[in-house]
Order: C-alpha cells, then structure tokens, then sequence
C-alpha cells in the first residue's frame, strides 16, 4: 500500500526537504513537517488519484505551513542556519574562486527571494517538478506558478548582475 | 517578461548549488513510520475479513438460538389462569413488591404467554367491624404471542389487569 510512498521519499526527498526549508526556514522544523506530511499521507487507505508528485508536494507544503503557524518567530533568512543551501566546507580545487563566489551570491538571492518564487524555483529546480505539477502542489492556476518562477529567475539574474557590476 | 529560454544558463546555476539534503535521522523516521502505518492498515484488512466471517457466525448462532428458545418455550406448562391466582391471594403483602415475569404456554400449539405482575400494598384499614386488613392491589400485564411455525410470523396480545386482595391482619 505505501509502496509509492517510499519511492516517492526516495525520489524527492531532496526536493520536499528543500520544500519545507523553503516555508519553515528552520532544519528540524522542515524535518518534522516532512515526517509529519508522510505520517499523514500513509493513514490514507488508498492511493490518491492524479499525480502523485504533485499530490506528495502538496501536502509537505501543508505540514509546512502548519509548522510555521506554529513557530512564533520567523527566523530571519539571513541567519545561515535557514539557508536553503549548506555553505561549501571542502571548496572544490578545481573551481575557480569567481565560481564560487557567483555560487555564494546565487544561494543568497534564492534565500532572499519572495515565498511564492521561492517555493516555484525550488520545486521546478530542486525537485524536478513540471509547472503543471507545480501547480497542483500549490493549488494555484498553472499561469501564476509559470509567472511566480520567471519571476523568480528574473529575480535571480537581476541579483546576480548587481552584484557583479559592484564587483 | 523575459522568454524562458533566456534563463537557461541561471536553471542550469541552480542545479549545481549545494542544496541542503535531508538527515539520516528523517530517513530513518519517514521510513519507519511508512512501515509502521503498512503493518496498521494490513492488520484491519485481516480483521474486517474475520469481522465478516465473525458475524456470520454470531447471526448463525443467534437464530439458533432463537429457534431453540422458541421450542422451550413451546413446551413449557401453561401459566395458571386468573381463577388459580385469585385462589391463592398474595400472604406477604409487601408494598411495591414486584415479580419477574412468568414464562408460560399452552402445550405445543398455544401461544407463548408472558405475564408480569406487581402487588402495591396500601394502608392497614378496619373493617365496619372493627377487624383489620390490608388492601393489596396486583397489577398485571399479560402477554401473548402466537407464532405461525411454517412462516414465523407472530400475532400478540397485551392485556393489562388489575385485582384487589383483601388480606386479614393479624391482632396483636
């Protein structure tokens, strides 16, 4: 019966997590909405109907979401600790230190982005999900989630610009 | 807004960044919660099967069981009518004493005859000649039930009585 499921955990359990990150800003937080979306998803007798990436999407947002209701602060998203990225310990030799530094400002600007382009880049680039799919996650009509993630990516690239033309 | 095509080489950026991965702590909680949740919605699955065959089996024993009071009941002694209970007045004229219900039929082919009765005990009087006594009223409903043994289907009668006992006080 919940066969799916562990294969979905298995498939996108990187991309839920970034999800999660993405709403909680908090690691044990995301973790719990995570576990707490599974928990909920395996009561169900039967497997839901449609797509079922969309369907698993949809209710870590959820669990998400009620864990940020729950929390009484929000943690500010310049603490690395909400990051949706892990900073670089062992930088790769062969990168060059440009790469990185592009790197370090990309991650920057995903944080700071607003929620709904957050949420549409990190499951269009992080979870592999199609806009359609998307859409069915957030419960929005699939024209916003394609606006809310170009966007974001305009949003992004503008960042990136500024911050090499201060370079 | 631009075209998505000119967002290729930022797609491309966001796939390489070092995106935070799950611990092996929520691996171990999701997988053992999946498990845990499969073996729960198993279990039911087994007892609703044995809650079907588990009441198949308690009908079966109840229309037994049905069937079988029925035919003791049939062949109980036919109750005492109301001519041998005023025969035998109540001696023990307690207020509000109330009996179960007496179990009768006639034989083999009467009706099943329930009769339940209470004895409501009023004040001690005196007689115009000076003798004391107790009024004891019996109030009883009597029930039968005929059943059709080729269709089971039943016909009963309730008819409630009331009767009045006059009972002699002994004198101290």
């Amino acid at each position: 019966m919940n066969h799916w499921l562990e294969d979905m955990y298995r498939d996108h359990r990187r991309g839920l997590f970034g999800l999660a990150m993405s709403v909680v800003r908090e690691s044990a937080a995301a973790e719990d909405a995570v576990h707490e979306a599974f928990a909920r998803m395996a009561k169900q007798q039967t497997p839901p109907r449609g797509d079922r990436a969309a369907y698993a999407y949809r209710a870590v947002r959820n669990a998400a979401i009620d864990q940020a209701r729950r929390r009484k602060a929000r943690p500010s998203p310049t603490d690395p600790a909400t990051s949706l990225f892990v900073a670089s310990t062992e930088p790769d030799p062969a990168t060059s230190a440009q790469a990185n530094e592009t790197e370090q400002m990309l991650m920057h600007a995903v944080d700071n982005l607003p929620d709904a382009e957050r949420e549409a880049v990190v499951m269009r680039s992080f979870g592999g999900l199609t806009f359609r799919q998307i859409a069915q996650a957030t419960g929005q009509p699939l024209s916003t989630v394609s606006s809310q993630y170009q966007r974001g990516l305009a949003r992004l690239r503008q960042a990136m610009e500024a911050a090499h033309v201060k370079a | 807004m631009s075209k998505p095509e000119d967002f290729n080489e930022i797609e491309q950026l966001l796939t390489n960044l070092p995106v935070r991965e799950p611990s092996q702590m929520l691996d171990e909680r999701v997988t053992a919660t999946l498990r845990h949740e499969q073996s729960a919605l198993a279990a039911p699955g087994l007892s609703q099967h044995s809650v079907w065959r588990l009441t198949a089996i308690a009908a079966a024993v109840a229309l037994a069981g049905g069937v079988a009071l029925l035919l003791l009941l049939r062949d109980l002694p036919p109750a005492p009518d109301a001519n041998s209970r005023l025969a035998q007045p109540p001696t023990q004229p307690d207020a509000d004493h109330s009996r179960a219900p007496v179990l009768a039929s006639s034989h083999n082919t009467g009706p099943v005859h329930l009769v339940w009765s209470r004895d409501v005990a009023e004040q001690t009087r005196l007689t115009p000649s000076g003798r004391p006594y107790r009024a004891v009223v019996r109030h009883t409903i009597d029930q039968r039930v005929w059943i059709d043994p080729e269709t089971g289907a039943t016909v009963q009668t309730t008819t409630p009585r009331e009767e009045l006992y006059i009972v002699e006080q002994p004198v101290f």
